[in-house]
């Protein structure tokens, strides 16, 4: 059941409306979780095992983490001495770190056989066989499920916060299972942690107008970006990435450009859809994106684009990596040998590295995606090895870090690093992407721009126009947003005919100008294929 | 905002609704005269359907509806020119039944033909759980056609027109694709019992009530199509049309008469017959509607002139 279709936008979240409604406080979570694996029923019913199997697996190790706690803090500590006391504590430690690595290894185990097994073993496989050896690793029937690389990571974080007890323990299986699945971000995330659901999921709050009003807004404002912008453009990028009529120069950077924008409508539209249908119900989800294309470097362009995937990992790996034994080893080794700009350098790289490898991992078994990870590990180790000399140059030209100039520089040195990144990660293979970068510089000519070149591409002059006024849209809604005013709260505040005006407006703007009706293809969620 | 009562709450929430729908209602009314001042811009798979209304009011005999089954049936003008009945092809690659239906609702506003050939692939092709869907998406689309005629405004602005060569609903299938077997209907081959979805089943129904109210007869046609029908489905469907009392022809049963040649007279492995197939099927099907059917000849009349041949 697709997030922009009638059958969930109408009819879905209505029926979840009446039942949730007509349900007793107590339960309505029941209706949370019915929906839900009604709606990931709607995908695909046979793959539910390994949404049990996950959901199983993080209630089992909550549970067992949970006992293990309170039998630890049952057992008397007095008369110990100082020293025995580190011993036990260190001692109980240990007994946690092993539940909650098992925990994780086992729900990340069920991650890479269903995900990543057939990519892993057809690498090894290859590389025997160039070697002339027999092909050790044997092919299986994997399953997967629509969400798995989203639930995972929500189940993982939901075993290490039980572990370092920034969420209570869930006895509750279902309550777990509805959690991992809850409808509006099983496909496409965003990645919302326990610690900060629970609080809302399960209260049963009753349904309010204003909250059905701010929900739908958002979700008709997500509709727009996917099925006006996103949807429209992906006729583009699918003849541009066309492997078998290569294209050069302009169309290339076309490639690049009009991909991104793609993503972007699409992605952050499934996410604006996942948000309203949340607060229909008085449930907050976390942001996802905070106008990413606005950042000065690489670094805050990923705490604006993805924000739960780079949050998580910030939390669950780059701060365990920084506080670990090797980075204070590093970090013991660079007081000693190097300076400290060697050493932060160095600390930072340790802490990064497995963070963007992951990144790209989660991504997909995929080189493409693999390198992309470690593109943007490259690429902010070179903006963080570069900034004392960046600013050194500011300082002699005298230019403010917040000068006018220096922002457009940087914003645009961004912009050309999303870009190329983007090119990389949507390219069939990392030669295909390689070659394309190559061919950048083949044949570039801005007369292709108006010699009638792009309107060859599957999308037409009346698209180009409802793709432009999507995007105008959309920046000056976002750069509302930078400056502090929320339009959907303006909107919400107007009065009644403005309201209705606005609203109905922009309802009928996805109606006429939406792809979609007899002859065209309903066109997926780009990250709902991660 | 806050202060108000539940009760206004709900009558705001009536409004609003109201008004939106108000709102739709006219654009489906706005889009539907650009649709109809601009033929040319309807969308691929609606050619059939917004072409056939295109036509003058109540000159169409029979009109046909299905699947892409029904596109290679007859050459519309080389039939007019045999029987002197015009006849149009108002079926689409890969309608469903529901679609069928409200097709026949739609064409029923400007037309009023004497006989409906409904093409009986779309009651027995694999059937998929979106069926319902597309139901409740054509019952959408009747009454609020601005669902269906919203991207007329893209051609208006500046979009190309989709290629097509329909001709009177017929598009050309000149090419000879073979590898079929040519006994795909022996007893042996499909001993299962095929089953009718409900859900055809119930619209079948409907449109034979429709085809009653308008005074059309309605006759079900199954084209020959060596990888989509088999005896199975035929037992099927003669048993479900004898129960609804609807007139069935089966042209898979009756190659010795008309004689479809597997290794020559396919597009696409048995999928669809092509040009030289339907030029063997038309004779057929034309003789068999002038014995069992009283439709009118046009011929000599200037006002059909245009649905004689075209001169190359």
């Amino acid at each position: 059941m697709g997030y922009t279709g009638a059958a969930y936008i109408v009819c879905f979240l209505l029926l979840t409306m009446v039942l949730y409604q007509l349900t007793p406080k107590k339960y309505r979570w029941v209706v949370f979780l019915l929906m839900s694996i009604l709606h990931f029923a709607s995908y695909e019913v046979r793959n539910i095992g390994i949404v049990l199997l996950v959901t199983g697996l993080a209630w089992f190790d909550g549970l067992i983490m949970g006992v293990i706690k309170q039998l630890q803090a049952k057992k008397p500590t007095d008369g110990l001495s100082k020293e025995e006391k580190k011993k036990k504590k260190a001692r109980d430690l240990l007994v946690q770190k092993v539940v909650v690595t098992l925990g994780v290894l086992s729900v990340l185990g069920t991650l890479f056989m269903s995900k990543y097994y057939t990519f892993v073993a057809d690498n090894i496989n290859l590389l025997m066989y160039l070697k002339g050896k027999p092909m050790p690793m044997p092919g299986i029937q994997v399953m997967t499920a629509v969400g798995l690389s989203y639930f995972v990571l929500q189940s993982v974080a939901y075993m290490v916060d039980v572990y370092w007890d920034k969420v209570d323990v869930q006895r509750n299986p279902f309550k777990i299972l509805m959690y991992l699945t809850f409808f509006p971000t099983l496909v496409q995330g965003p990645i919302a942690l326990m610690r900060d659901m629970q609080g809302t999921l399960f209260a049963g709050e009753s349904l309010k107008l204003e909250n059905i009003e701010r929900g739908y807004i958002r979700i008709i404002w997500g509709a727009f970006k996917k099925i006006v912008v996103a949807d429209r453009i992906s006729v583009a990028v699918n003849s541009l990435y066309d492997v078998s009529a290569p294209k050069t120069g302009m169309y290339i950077a076309a490639a690049a450009i009009f991909f991104t924008i793609q993503e972007y409508m699409d992605f952050s539209g499934c996410v604006d859809i996942a948000i309203g249908s949340a607060e229909i119900f008085g449930i907050v989800l976390p942001e996802n994106f905070r106008q990413p294309f606005v950042s000065r470097n690489a670094s805050e362009f990923w705490r604006r684009w993805h924000i739960t995937l780079g949050t998580f990992f910030k939390t669950y790996l780059f701060y365990p990596v920084s506080l670990s034994k090797l980075t204070k080893k590093w970090n013991k080794f660079g007081k000693k040998k190097l300076n400290p700009y060697g050493t932060r350098l160095g600390a930072m790289a340790i802490a990064l590295l497995p963070v963007w490898l992951c990144n790209g991992i989660w991504h997909g078994p995929k080189w493409t995606y693999i390198f992309y990870g470690i593109y943007y590990f490259i690429i902010i180790m070179i903006e963080l090895a570069l900034e004392p000399m960046w600013a050194k140059v500011r300082s002699v030209m005298h230019l403010d870090d917040d000068a006018k100039v220096v922002v457009f520089l940087q914003i645009a040195k961004t912009w050309i690093v999303i870009f190329v990144g983007e090119m990389l990660f949507r390219a069939d293979t990392l030669a295909e992407g390689f070659a394309m970068l190559g061919r950048l510089f083949v044949d570039f000519r801005l007369s292709s721009i108006w010699d009638g070149g792009f309107l060859e591409i599957g999308i037409g002059a009346g698209d180009y126009k409802a793709i432009v006024l999507g995007i105008i849209l959309v920046t000056i809604v976002g750069a509302m947003k930078e400056r502090g005013i929320d339009v959907r709260t303006k909107i919400m505040n107007a009065k009644l005919p403005v309201r209705w005006a606005v609203v109905i407006g922009l309802m009928v703007l996805v109606i006429i100008l939406g792809q979609y009706g007899p002859g065209y293809r309903k066109i997926d969620f780009i990250y709902a294929g991660f | 905002m806050r202060e108000d009562t539940l009760k206004k709450k709900i009558i705001r929430l009536a409004l609003f609704l109201c008004t939106f729908l108000i709102v739709l209602v006219i654009l489906s009314a706005i889009f539907d005269v650009l649709r109809s001042q601009n033929p040319e811009y309807v969308s691929e798979v609606d050619t059939g359907l917004w072409l056939s209304l295109n036509e003058p009011s109540d000159t169409v005999d029979i009109m046909i509806v299905g699947d892409s089954e029904t596109l290679s049936m007859i050459q519309p003008r080389q039939f007019y020119a045999d029987t002197g009945s015009t006849a149009y092809i108002a079926g689409g690659a890969g309608q469903a039944v529901a679609e069928c239906y409200y097709t026949l609702k739609y064409l029923y506003r400007d037309q009023s033909p004497k006989l409906i050939i409904l093409e009986s692939n779309l009651l027995t092709e694999p059937f998929r759980k979106s069926e319902y869907y597309t139901s409740i998406r054509n019952i959408t689309e009747y009454y609020l056609p601005i669902f269906r005629t919203h991207n007329v405004w893209g051609y208006l602005a500046g979009n190309s027109i989709p290629w097509r060569k329909s001709d009177k609903g017929w598009i050309s299938r000149n090419n000879i694709i073979p590898g079929v077997n040519s006994d795909y209907m022996s007893p042996d081959l499909h001993p299962e019992v095929y089953e009718i979805p409900a859900i055809r089943k119930y619209y079948i129904s409907q449109i034979k009530k429709l085809c009653e109210e308008n005074g059309s007869e309605l006759l079900v046609v199954t084209m020959p199509s060596a990888r989509n029908f088999n005896y199975s489905k035929l037992t099927a469907l003669q048993q479900e049309f004898e129960q609804q009392n609807i007139s069935y022809l089966d042209l898979n049963t009756r190659n010795d008469e008309i004689g479809i040649d597997w290794t020559v007279d396919t597009a696409d492995e048995g999928d669809h017959i092509n040009d030289t197939g339907m030029l063997k099927v038309m004779p057929y099907l034309e003789q068999y509607l002038e014995e069992n059917y009283d439709l009118p000849d046009h011929r000599g009349d200037a006002a059909y002139d245009s649905w004689y041949p075209v001169e190359q």
